[in-house]
């Protein structure tokens, strides 16, 4: 009994002095370390001010309604994996007109934030596709006559979104008339699952 | 007695637990304690004028400390849903030595780069900008007669501005933050603000100007 005793405490010293090792590792000594290094930078940055700070949550049929009136004809997927549903559609409301910069969001879960929706999908008003041919490393290709881009593994600047779902997500983009469409799906969804996602994209039905 | 000791001392290893746990500095590096004051740009009815964004910003050493940080700036937002986005602006903190320093910033597709730069002078007002020439897809990141340097990044498109003054905590102090003559570039003109959507959290807060100023304080 003594010698369990004794063997017990030990452990707990044990699993004390680790941890204070493990701290004192990881967080260095603040103001010691005046080396310029971008990683650390990363780590600890953000840096810009999240959407859904200043945007104002509403429904899709709000966005479709008030961009039809301006002759803006939003197109939506018609076909979503893994139970995704609508959760939110952010966008700046002001004196009750409707921006035109709108993020749409889908989860199975529930999610309604920017940084953590399994699938988010960015509209705004754009000439054309963002992506230089010449310098962008992913594919461009059409479906059903609209410019599309897209690429497998982009990494996404969330922490919150790292913390989920790993550094990476799938991306495509898709320009049809004056809107561009950016799609950030979070593994498990596929390329081919965002594929068909952009296939099923029909005009938005608007009450 | 030997049980006793052995109640104390688990006692006081619990205690020692609670303590390092509650006191580690790894809650203030949340991305969640990032504080914000400044303007958004939001384009409301069109795309955002193509070209760029710039403004004068007024320098302002206020005392940092641990591993925090503030810094002021304009950006140009690449995509808000993955976080890209390229920037300029001055910064004070932990990871420049708790010094004054210009820094251009950027993260795409291809993932995070800083450059840091020379000093400000406090109490200085300089010109910060981040510019598109027409017809191209590199951007030219600057503060004028400081310096200049070329950013390739993917996406290359504008989709929205910012100019703001950014906090890691709320014990930094930013009263005298003003931001002056915040322009868009459209061609190769310079045009002031036609409108923003102001942004702050508590205990920070923007006092607006025009859609092309405003001042900021709080916090300490």
């Amino acid at each position: 009994m003594r010698l369990k005793r004794a063997v017990m405490a030990k452990t707990m010293i044990f699993a004390v002095l680790l941890l204070l090792v493990l701290y004192s590792g990881f967080h260095g000594s603040p103001g010691t370390d005046v080396s310029l290094n971008d990683e650390k930078c990363s780590s600890v940055r953000a840096g810009i001010a999240p959407f859904d700070d200043v945007a104002n949550k509403t429904s899709f049929e709000v966005v479709a309604k008030a961009w039809s009136e301006q002759g803006i004809t939003l197109f939506l997927p018609t076909w979503l994996p893994f139970d995704l549903k609508p959760t939110a559609a952010w966008v700046v409301i002001r004196d009750g007109k409707v921006g035109s910069l709108a993020i749409f969001l889908y989860s199975s879960r529930g999610i309604d934030r920017i940084a953590t929706a399994e699938l988010a999908l960015e509209i705004s008003l754009m000439e054309d596709i963002p992506f230089d041919p010449i310098t962008a490393e992913g594919t461009f290709t059409t479906i059903k006559g609209w410019k599309i881009y897209y690429d497998e593994q982009i990494p996404v600047g969330w922490e919150e979104y790292n913390e989920l779902y790993g550094p990476y997500s799938r991306l495509i983009d898709v320009q049809i008339g004056v809107l561009n469409y950016w799609y950030r799906g979070a593994p498990p969804l596929t390329m081919e699952d965002m594929i068909k996602i952009v296939e099923s994209m029909e005009p938005a039905r608007v009450g | 007695m030997q049980r006793s000791w052995f109640k104390a001392t688990s006692v006081l290893l619990l205690l020692l637990l609670v303590a390092i746990v509650t006191t580690s500095p790894t809650i203030s590096y949340s991305a969640s304690t990032t504080y914000y004051a400044g303007y958004y740009y939001y384009a409301s009815e069109s795309w955002p004028p193509p070209n760029g964004v710039s403004a004068a910003i007024y320098t302002i050493d206020k005392s940092v400390s641990g591993e925090n940080f503030y810094c002021q700036w304009p950006t140009v937002i690449l995509s808000y849903t993955n976080g890209y986005w390229i920037q300029v602006g001055y910064f004070k903190g932990y990871h420049s030595g708790y010094q004054l320093k210009f820094y251009v910033e950027k993260k795409d597709s291809g993932g995070h780069q800083l450059w840091w730069k020379t000093s400000p002078t406090a109490g200085k007002t300089y010109g910060y900008y981040l510019f598109l020439p027409r017809g191209t897809t590199v951007w030219k990141a600057g503060v004028s007669g400081k310096f200049e340097q070329e950013l390739q990044v993917s996406p290359f498109t504008a989709r929205d501005y910012q100019a703001f003054s950014e906090m890691t905590t709320k014990s930094i102090n930013i009263d005298g933050t003003h931001f002056t003559s915040i322009c868009y570039a459209l061609g190769t003109d310079w045009r002031f603000w036609d409108r923003h959507v102001p942004g702050a959290n508590s205990p920070y807060e923007v006092i607006e100007i025009s859609h092309y100023e405003f001042k900021a304080r709080g916090g300490g």
